[in-house]
């Protein structure tokens, strides 16, 4: 390889293509990856092994967030999943204005987390709040709910703010998988008088279920490590009830000033994301035939 | 005959060179690189990003230049929620600014991490008289750590009570009587507070954030607790007179119903803006935070004023701010010079007639035209005896251990003698473990 490279033939001309981004992904993300690992090691100057892991994974604070994290990713896909599916289902269809309705349910994806955050927080404020004036008006509640002052709403406030903001993505992976579906099935399927609800679970959902398992997977990475929303909404509170992990680890950092145990938390953050990772790559070479 | 090829070559390569050698020309002038002689320093703060008080900080860097021909001052603006941040990371980076601007809970932590310069000669040479006859002693005692003098006070101010006399005068309570203990202060409370009309008596804060502890701080201190000893050796938040000033403001909000809902997603800006909107009949606040309410609602001046916390005791929480000059400073005879510019009476004056910032100078908080004004009247009387923001630096770390326990009582999870008993035993952890490592 590196003989062809040298001499500019073959699969080595490739290479070359590739060195500049390979190499920028080398300074911006393997070195602070290593460089936050040596760190995670060490207290100050002295190396201590794996002290700050031992001190993390025995935290109550660590334990709780990492709780919230688990609880925030699981529901943030459950309804990304449920939400995304059924916009997907309806948007397959030919239906008048299809095109601008794709437009228009992509929008939340556009908008920038901090700015959902701000805007959701708003929203949510217990005295003007737009979502507390819309709830009592129409009766659903009796008096103000403080959506993200009480420990019962936080988490959830915060989850509903993550679900409108990322259900596009898992929209677009599921619509561009119904696409791939060929007509012929469904057809097939009402000659044989299967109703909607058949042809959906003997059809549709077979035929989806790679894109299902790695958009699901991609999205949990993703919320697993979310920062924008927790930190403009709430930064963690009240009382921790909505700190997640990432959320820790910043503040371990930058009030703190601990950068050797916010790296040991980090460094946790991404073995989990690295399993989701593995399981992702496996089901990938599953779809691809590797 | 040779081919053009070769000259073509040569003339690019040529004309590339000069394009690069004028850059690079162009560049080392506008830094300055040719006047190898100057001293630069740079300056980094808060203040620079804020108006007028940016301008008229630039203006003082412009008329030290003049004055001091071998020095350049290059102003660095940040956030101010970034001031510690940043700091740190460029400090533990190597490439700290050379002077930096603190909030004085901040100078101990970075003296304790050694990234300032000690500054007990300056001061005995420059000061011949005691310094708490030149500064407020709470400016002082934040200056220094461990009996070392790390910081030169900047701006001063306390935290007092403001009073919106419209409401009080709806009330039928008088605006130049303000209540002296809390009983008297509840009773006031209880008066104005209409909830029907979203107006109450008085604000917590305590969303999640460090400051949060600091508002709680100014009902120990008039209580006459607090929550670290003098010397820093012992917590003390939990004594029976921090328990009664813990449950006094929980009950504010649990039981006498006085603030508004949401108490725990209070931040600054929640907090000033329903004062500023006319809601909150009386505010414990900064002398600083006068200002952003203006700036919220300036209708609302005529209604403001200031009066002491009430409590068994008149001790005001204080605030303020002081320099300090970076451990790795190149200059720093010629930084102490430029702090020494800034901080005199003149430039003190004209920050508290531009921008409303407390004179930390004593001989400029007690000019008649800065004490005409009833609020810097109030941070003069209370500054004698004022004490400052916690002076550890495991504070940020306490801080949140105490607002936790702060939203846990306020929710009700747990009673406030026993949400208040817990933080005083963690933070007596943290202190064991802290001192552990002196």
């Amino acid at each position: 390889m590196i003989r062809n490279m040298l001499k500019g033939r073959g699969d080595g001309v490739g290479y070359w293509f590739v060195l500049p981004s390979v190499l920028f992904l080398a300074v911006t993300i393997l070195f602070p990856m290593i460089y936050a690992f040596k760190l995670s090691l060490f207290k100050e100057e002295t190396f201590v092994g794996f002290l700050h892991f031992a001190k993390a994974l025995s935290s109550k604070v660590f334990v709780n967030d990492f709780i919230n994290t688990v609880h925030f990713t699981v529901w943030s896909v459950v309804f990304h999943l449920i939400i995304g599916m059924a916009l997907a289902l309806l948007l397959n269809r030919a239906i008048k204005g299809r095109l601008y309705f794709r437009v228009l349910l992509l929008i939340p994806w556009m908008i920038a987390p901090v700015v959902t955050g701000i805007t959701w927080k708003w929203m949510l404020n217990n005295e003007y709040g737009v979502i507390n004036d819309i709830f009592l008006r129409i009766g659903i509640i009796k008096d103000h709910i403080p959506w993200l002052a009480s420990m019962e709403w936080a988490l959830p406030s915060i989850i509903a703010a993550n679900v409108w903001s990322r259900y596009p993505f898992v929209m677009i992976m599921l619509l561009a998988g119904l696409q791939a579906i060929p007509d012929d099935l469904y057809e097939a399927a009402s000659v044989d008088g299967a109703s909607a609800y058949h042809q959906f679970w003997s059809i549709t959902l077979p035929q989806l279920k790679y894109v299902v398992i790695l958009t699901c997977l991609l999205d949990a990475v993703w919320t697993f490590r979310l920062f924008d929303l927790t930190a403009v909404m709430t930064f963690g509170g009240p009382a921790r009830s909505s700190e997640v992990l990432s959320l820790l680890v910043y503040r371990v950092a930058f009030e703190d000033f601990d950068f050797n145990y916010s790296s040991a938390i980090a460094v946790l953050v991404f073995c989990v994301s690295f399993v989701f990772s593995i399981f992702y790559i496996k089901t990938l070479g599953k779809t691809t035939g590797e | 005959m040779k081919s053009a090829k070769p000259f073509f070559k040569m003339t690019n390569v040529s004309v590339l060179s000069i394009i690069i050698f004028a850059v690079m020309l162009c560049m080392m002038t506008a830094t300055g690189a040719f006047s190898a002689d100057k001293i630069k320093l740079r300056f980094q703060d808060w203040r620079l990003a804020e108006i007028p008080t940016g301008k008229i900080m630039e203006q003082m860097f412009r008329e030290f230049e003049k004055q001091n021909p071998g020095i350049i001052v290059e102003g660095e603006p940040i956030p101010a929620k970034e001031r510690e941040r940043k700091f740190v990371i460029q400090s533990k980076a190597g490439n700290p600014p050379d002077i930096v601007r603190m909030v004085t809970s901040t100078a101990p932590k970075f003296a304790d991490m050694g990234v300032l310069l000690p500054l007990d000669e300056y001061y005995k040479k420059e000061f011949q008289i005691p310094y708490d006859q030149i500064y407020a002693p709470h400016l002082l005692d934040a200056s220094q750590w461990k009996g070392t003098m790390y910081g030169l006070p900047s701006e001063g101010g306390i935290y007092f009570l403001y009073i919106n006399s419209k409401l009080y005068g709806e009330a039928g309570l008088d605006p130049n009587k303000p209540p002296q203990t809390w009983d008297e202060w509840l009773e006031h409370l209880k008066k104005v507070t209409n909830p029907s009309k979203n107006i109450y008596g008085t604000m917590v804060r305590a969303a999640v954030s460090v400051g949060s502890p600091l508002y709680l701080k100014m009902y120990f201190l008039a209580n006459g607790a607090s929550f670290f000893n003098k010397d820093y050796t012992e917590v003390v938040m939990d004594s029976p007179e921090g328990i009664e000033a813990f449950k006094f403001w929980v009950e504010l909000f649990t039981k006498h119903k006085v603030v508004p809902p949401g108490a725990t997603e209070i931040g600054y800006t929640e907090y000033i803006g329903a004062f500023a909107q006319g809601r909150i009949a009386t505010l414990p606040l900064h002398g600083v935070g006068r200002g952003s309410i203006l700036k919220a609602n300036p209708d609302i001046e005529e209604y403001m004023v200031p009066a002491l916390m009430p409590g068994k005791h008149k001790v005001a929480l204080a605030r303020g701010t002081v320099h300090g000059i970076s451990k790795k400073c190149k200059h720093p005879e010629a930084a102490w010079k430029l702090l020494q510019f800034i901080g005199n009476k003149e430039n003190h004056l004209k920050l508290w007639q531009s921008s409303g910032i407390y004179p930390g100078l004593l001989s400029a908080l007690n000019d008649p035209s800065v004490v005409s004004n009833p609020f810097a009247k109030i941070v003069a009387e209370g500054s004698k005896t004022a004490q400052a923001y916690p002076l550890i630096p495991i504070w940020p770390k306490t801080a949140n251990i105490l607002v936790n326990s702060m939203q846990e009582a306020l929710l009700g999870v747990k009673p406030p003698e026993q949400a208040l008993r817990e933080a005083a035993d963690k933070a007596r952890e943290l202190l064991k473990e802290y001192r552990e490592k002196q």
